[in-house]
């Protein structure tokens, strides 16, 4: 650190004593041969004016090294968090979008919403083409320019809706302990009540979803044939 | 439930032509290729990376559409059960390879060699933007 601490004043005279001055980090109050034992009420000062800007000063009455530049004020940087997406440009509620992997591989569906977990809640109707409410991953889909209206949809689905209950298998349940039986039982009930739970928002859904379906030419068969490519078809041609 | 099966099981499905519970004729969502070759020069072969000719792509432009889509290269075992018995190996595309429209993939595990001339899948997913 013997280059950031300049001695004393003294010294200053030499070019290289008054560059050292200006860059030193540290600067004593009075040189080391006029500090007396006790030290003085408050360090010399009249260093402060070498270099231009008036340097700090200690409190204490102890003639000790103290920094020679201002404080640089401490700037909180934002926190690198990661910002929220956006999704898919060409995925907007009420969009129909062509499912490219699942049970449900092109099938044709109607998005309902983005979820806080980033994934797509989408329905068939299931009276249309057999698809559930259900999520799906939005890379997993194929976006059309089809969209049907929302009017009257309300979905009060969010990702919580669909976690199960836990489910054993036989192996698992074999000598199970009693912890376990409870867990399966619970679980059991659980998906039951679920299934009757996902019966009823899937109808009052789909309800308000057909009709505005019914009001466009062709969407209905539309919605429930499938996609698929034939041997003449590119889809690297294809606009949907 | 996240709409979407575990890559092997829905493979295996897929090139069984299992009749899916429910209406509906078999549908096809991905795109032939064939496994040309391992990248090479004369004399030595990059086992890493694999050439593919897509059906119908025959421009550089047009392979573009399919980077970072998912390939599969399935193939049969003796072993295992009946559902057991399809096995894939998946990959990705990565880059174009000349101007023709000709692709490079690279996989999980390397491809085995006698998957040359052999047709994989290339899957439209995942989509972008």
């Amino acid at each position: 650190l013997v280059t950031n601490m300049v001695e004393s004043k003294a010294k200053a005279s030499t070019a290289r004593a008054r560059i050292a001055h200006k860059l030193a980090r540290y600067v004593r109050a009075t040189p080391v041969h006029l500090t007396s034992l006790n030290g003085s009420a408050n360090p010399s000062t009249s260093h402060l004016t070498l270099g231009g800007a008036p340097k700090r000063r200690l409190r204490n009455s102890q003639n000790t090294w103290y920094p020679a530049d201002d404080e640089k004020p401490f700037i909180k940087r934002a926190s690198k968090q990661p910002r929220a997406s956006t999704g898919r440009a060409s995925v907007r509620p009420g969009s129909v979008v062509i499912l490219l992997s699942g049970n449900n591989r092109g099938r044709r569906v109607v998005v309902l919403k983005r979820l806080a977990s980033g994934n797509l809640l989408v329905t068939g109707p299931h009276s249309v083409n057999g698809v559930s409410l259900s999520r799906v991953n939005p890379a997993y889909v194929l976006s059309t320019s089809t969209s049907v209206s929302l009017d009257g949809v309300t979905a009060n689905v969010d990702d919580s809706f669909f976690k199960r209950g836990k489910r054993f298998t036989k192996n698992e349940l074999k000598n199970a302990s009693e912890h376990r039986l409870k867990v399966a039982a619970e679980g059991k009930a659980h998906e039951q009540k679920w299934r009757e739970e996902l019966k009823t928002v899937q109808k009052s859904v789909d309800s308000a979803l057909l009709a505005n379906i019914k009001k466009v030419d062709h969407l209905r068969g539309y919605l429930g044939t499938r996609f698929t490519l034939s041997n003449t078809t590119r889809p690297h041609e294809l606009r949907f | 439930l996240i709409n979407h099966m575990s890559e092997a099981v829905a493979a295996a499905q897929k090139s069984k032509k299992i009749a899916k519970a429910g209406p509906g004729r078999q549908v096809r969502l991905w795109v032939r290729a064939k496994f040309l070759s391992f990248r090479r020069s004369k004399v030595a072969q990059n086992t890493n990376q694999t050439i593919l000719r897509l059906e119908g792509v025959n421009d550089r432009t047009a392979a573009s559409y399919y980077f970072g889509k998912r390939v599969a290269y399935i193939y049969k075992t003796h072993s295992g059960k009946a559902e057991n018995r399809f096995r894939t190996i998946w990959g990705r595309i990565s880059r174009s390879h000349g101007n023709s429209g000709a692709v490079l993939a690279r996989f999980a595990t390397n491809l085995p060699a006698r998957a040359i001339g052999s047709t994989l899948r290339v899957m439209l997913f995942p989509q972008r933007g």
